[in-house]
């Protein structure tokens, strides 16, 4: 990339620990680093747990990391005042999961989507009326959508409000958090389709996070899969989902709902996440993973393997080292 | 072929608003053999749950059933009867809900949460080891669990907790609805595969009511797909994932993404309730692409095509 | 994870048969939700508003005047009969419900505004402001109201003014509480940061995002606040230290009415304390109603 990338996040780090077991291993995002270029949409997968929503909030400075930076066009968003904090938020926007309390319900959306245009000083008054039916069309939404009130509107609509405010801050970058979650099935594909469409229009960088596969298949071209706060694999969707190196990623992808279902069970993760069996130093998904043995109790670093997969697992660090001896890298280790 | 335990015959519910009466469960009829494991599919506003409800006699209030009937083993009375078709949850019928740590009772440890349930049943001998074989039923340990409250557990524990509470009265059928959704995918595949195995062991029927067709795709042999309260096409699973024959049955596979191919996503169009209001008639024909005037003419009549049933007058004319 | 909203009705954006149903139905169902007694207190409360609003005009007598016609039975000429100071009972009982009606509403209205205002910024910003507010708030409400009430105006002299100001006062904890619980629940939810991430400043999210969804409760409130305030206001004057005689007042004329019913004088209490428990009874039926409507109904953010 030869362009400052959208959106870089340097060893992001925010921790929650558990007031009821605080000797246990603690929540939230741990050291986490990745780039987004520009008109790039990646995909964030995890479970719940695995931090990527804290992740989501740290980004667009909901949330303040307790390390690390979160830089944005090129401005270390994470250091700046809670004064120039406001202004420069113009360029990283958030779309959240629940429809229903995305939007003010005393608001109308005109009135509601009219704030980002009138703070971020994006169009003068006279063309604001024009400039949302604009986005209007973008997101899929009829003009007098614009003069109704949350109850008044579908939750596939509300959720179209929500991406038609992002982007009237005419973002570099969009974090969607889980936005087609809580939608019917079919209300999730028309959101889902409005999404890329709009996407490869505008060309706006997305970060894509969700907890369902086949949606960040459909959506990403690049993707990185989280668990209890470390990034354990990533690289191009067409890689990483379909031939996954970690065994957290071959479990998620087992584990998918699918309409014709794989001949093979395929690989699955032992019982549930319990923070108590997760020792600090170690990888974190060792407790449940199958294919544990004595390594695993050193966190492995991230392996690099062909095509820009990356994956932190021993196993996959054994099959690039069978592959080259030059791939695998011990430098670039994951911090615990 | 083993008899039919559970049976709904043009089951139909309208919702009273503000005085308004709306149909919101239009003729609905299933049957559930012993032992099997029925998938019921459909989206919100598809009636699914509300007819399972209703069902067992648990219609909200608000609701009204404008007719049928329904048959559970032996007992066979109209739907509008709902005292009467309570008196079944304690016959042998057993329910688990979508957010289990709500349908727990947060006061009580789980341990005797299952206590309770199974003193329901009748007499028991060795209450202790009962509750002990229960949990281990379920995958759970009470040695470990027993003395936990809901809250303090997960909601993939919850849930097989809220399992063994409706297994304690051994029912011949389990309404399970949405029993999944709110877990992990990784949690739910587990508890569905538990389901599933349990299904066989006990001879126990399973209503699986489920929002999407991919969930119940591994597990389920039969199952009834719902569209604003009609059911579209209903019968042998394998039948109608091979070759779907109505429109929305199609559109809703076309609709989903996936997880082996980024292939391109046809959404449906419009909503689940529009077009015209208040007469009989099909109520996808507003958004089906091969609508025709004899949609709107009445309710579509079932038509038997290879082992499924498909409500759709595009399949009327051909004869079979 | 997968919560899904369960509409179990088609949005309310369709086209319903409403537009051709007769207006009374409408109402009826539309605004009242059917609730026959909501309705039914709303005409009474109805009616009290508009006799205490166009009060003067309808008193047969002049209300503080006395004359030698003591204690006279109901008849055609003194509709509710005279008091012990030959009074006409009637025309003092709708000028005293108009006072006590203004009593209580601007009492009311000063405790929404200074009570709201406080809770709403002690919801939104904690930290040791919240905490001494609601101290103090804690120390005001654990003092009997009419405790409270009289030593306030034993301090300012009785009085009209003393009597608002007392009921401003008694029930700033009320709305201060409510508003900050309003305040806390909303202000984590995801339209709060939607309006940070559009750039609004934090005066902004408080007055222009977060009170006005914090209001609602606010009305239900009032309505039965004004129940209670009424009856504070006629039980601070029944006991003597509300509104001095001889500006009328229910409770006052139901104590001085209590002294004669042995001698048969029946009208000068029933009356007043009929229109006093119409008033309160009406307010109490309509804040239910409001109550019943406004929450469930509306999703309010």
């Amino acid at each position: 990339m030869s362009a400052i990338p959208a959106l870089a996040v340097h060893k992001l780090t925010k921790l929650f620990t558990d007031p009821s077991q605080p000797e246990a291993v603690a929540v939230g995002v741990r050291g986490v680093s990745f780039e987004v270029g520009r008109g790039e949409v990646v995909g964030l997968i995890g479970e719940s747990g695995c931090g990527k929503s804290t992740l989501g909030r740290c980004v667009v400075g909901l949330q303040q990391p307790d390390d690390g930076d979160v830089v944005v066009d090129g401005t270390i968003f994470s250091a700046l005042t809670a004064s120039r904090k406001r202004s420069f938020r113009k360029a990283i926007q958030i779309v959240f999961q629940r429809p229903e309390t995305s939007l003010n319900p005393r608001m109308s959306v005109f009135t509601f989507i009219k704030q980002a245009m009138r703070n971020f000083d994006t169009v003068p008054r006279n063309k604001e009326r024009a400039r949302m039916a604009e986005l209007a069309q973008l997101v899929g939404l009829k003009d007098d959508a614009l003069d109704r009130f949350p109850h008044q509107l579908s939750g596939g609509e509300r959720q179209r409000v929500a991406i038609m405010r992002a982007l009237a801050c005419e973002p570099s970058v969009i974090v969607l958090d889980e936005p087609t979650s809580a939608l019917d099935v079919s209300v999730q594909a028309q959101v889902l389709r409005t999404l890329k469409d709009l996407q490869s229009q505008v060309g706006t960088s997305f970060l894509f996070i969700s907890h369902d596969v086949a949606v960040v298949r459909y959506i990403c071209s690049r993707v990185m899969v989280m668990y209890l706060g470390v990034v354990v694999e990533e690289g191009p969707s067409e890689l990483v989902l379909a031939v996954p190196a970690h065994p957290y990623t071959k479990a998620l992808l087992a584990a998918a709902p699918r309409v014709k279902p794989l001949p093979e069970p395929g690989l699955s993760l032992r019982g549930e996440l319990v923070l108590g069996d997760v020792r600090p130093g170690e990888c974190p998904v060792r407790a449940r993973c199958p294919l544990a043995h004595e390594r695993c109790h050193e966190a492995p670093p991230m392996t690099e393997l062909p095509g820009g997969q990356r994956a932190a697992c021993w196993l996959a660090a054994d099959q690039a080292a069978a592959l080259s001896p030059s791939v695998f890298d011990p430098s670039k280790k994951v911090s615990q | 072929m083993s008899d039919i335990l559970f049976s709904l015959d043009e089951l139909s519910i309208d919702s009273i608003r503000d005085g308004e009466r709306r149909r919101i469960v239009d003729h609905v009829s299933l049957a559930v053999r012993r032992g099997e494991l029925y998938g019921l599919v459909g989206e919100s506003g598809s009636g699914k749950s509300i007819s399972m409800m209703a069902s067992v006699g648990l219609a909200a209030s608000g609701l009204e059933v404008a007719g049928g009937t329904v048959r559970f083993a032996a007992d066979q009375r109209p739907a509008a009867d709902q005292k009467g078709l309570r008196r079944n949850l304690s016959r042998g019928v057993s329910l688990l809900f979508q957010n289990a740590k709500g349908a727990l009772n947060p006061f009580m440890t789980v341990g005797r949460q299952v206590e309770r349930a199974l003193r329901q049943k009748r007499r028991v001998r060795d209450l202790a080891g009962e509750v002990d074989n229960l949990f281990r039923v379920v995958g759970l340990s009470w040695r470990d669990l027993g003395r936990k409250y809901p809250h303090q557990i997960s909601g993939g524990q919850a849930q097989r907790v809220a399992m063994a509470c409706a297994l304690a009265t051994e029912p011949a059928l389990l309404i399970a609805d949405e029993p999944t959704t709110a877990l992990d995918v990784t949690t739910e595949r587990e508890l569905l595969r538990f389901l599933a195995r349990l299904c066989v062991e006990r001879e126990m029927a399973i209503v699986l009511i489920a929002h999407n067709l991919s969930l119940v795709s591994e597990y389920c042999r039969s199952l009834s797909i719902m569209h604003a309260g009609q059911v579209v096409e209903e019968g042998d699973l394998k039948a109608i994932f091979a070759r779907p024959l109505h429109p929305y049955t199609q559109g809703l596979i076309r609709a989903v993404p996936d997880v082996d191919s980024p292939r391109e996503l046809v959404p449906l169009v419009g909503s689940v309730w529009g077009g015209p209001q208040g007469i009989e008639r099909c109520r996808f024909s507003h958004r089906c692409p091969h609508r025709r005037p004899d949609c709107d003419r009445g309710r579509p009549a079932a038509v038997d095509r290879d082992g499924r049933a498909v409500h759709c007058v595009l399949y009327e004319e051909v004869p079979a | 994870m997968n919560m899904r909203a369960e509409p179990m009705n088609p949005p309310a954006t369709l086209p319903t048969r409403s537009a051709r149903r007769p207006l009374w139905r409408r109402v009826y169902f539309g605004v009242f939700g059917g609730d026959a007694l909501g309705f039914a207190g709303s005409i009474l409360l109805a009616l009290l508003l508009i006799v205490a609003i166009v009060g003067p005009l309808l008193v047969t007598h002049d209300p503080l005047l006395t004359t030698p016609k003591t204690l006279l039975a109901p008849s055609a000429e003194h509709w509710l009969g005279t008091d012990h100071f030959g009074r006409d009972v009637f025309s003092r009982t709708i000028t005293s419900l108009r006072i006590d009606f203004i009593v209580a509403g601007l009492g009311v209205s000063g405790a929404v505004l200074v009570g709201s205002f406080l809770g709403l910024v002690c919801g939104y910003v904690g930290g040791w402001f919240d905490e001494l507010v609601m101290r103090l708030v804690d120390i005001v409400q654990s003092f009997p109201l009419l405790l409270i009430a009289m030593v306030l105006i034993l301090v300012m002299g009785p009085g009209v003014e003393s009597i608002i100001i007392v009921t401003v006062l008694i029930n700033i904890p009320t709305y201060a509480r409510v508003i900050r619980g309003e305040a806390l629940s909303r202000k984590t939810l995801e339209y709060i940061d939607a309006a940070r991430c559009s750039g609004a400043s934090e005066a902004s999210i408080l007055f222009r995002h977060l009170m006005p969804n914090t209001l609602s409760p606010i009305i239900v409130h009032a309505s039965l606040n004004l129940a209670a305030a009424v009856g504070n206001v006629a039980a601070l004057s029944f006991l003597g230290v509300g509104i001095r005689p001889p500006t009328p007042d229910l409770g006052v004329m139901v104590a001085e009415g209590t002294n004669y019913l042995v001698q048969g004088a029946w009208w000068m209490s029933i009356g007043p304390g009929l229109v006093l428990a119409a008033t309160i009874f009406s307010l109490n039926l309509v804040g239910d109603c409001l109550e019943g409507r406004l929450d469930p109904r509306r999703m309010e953010g």
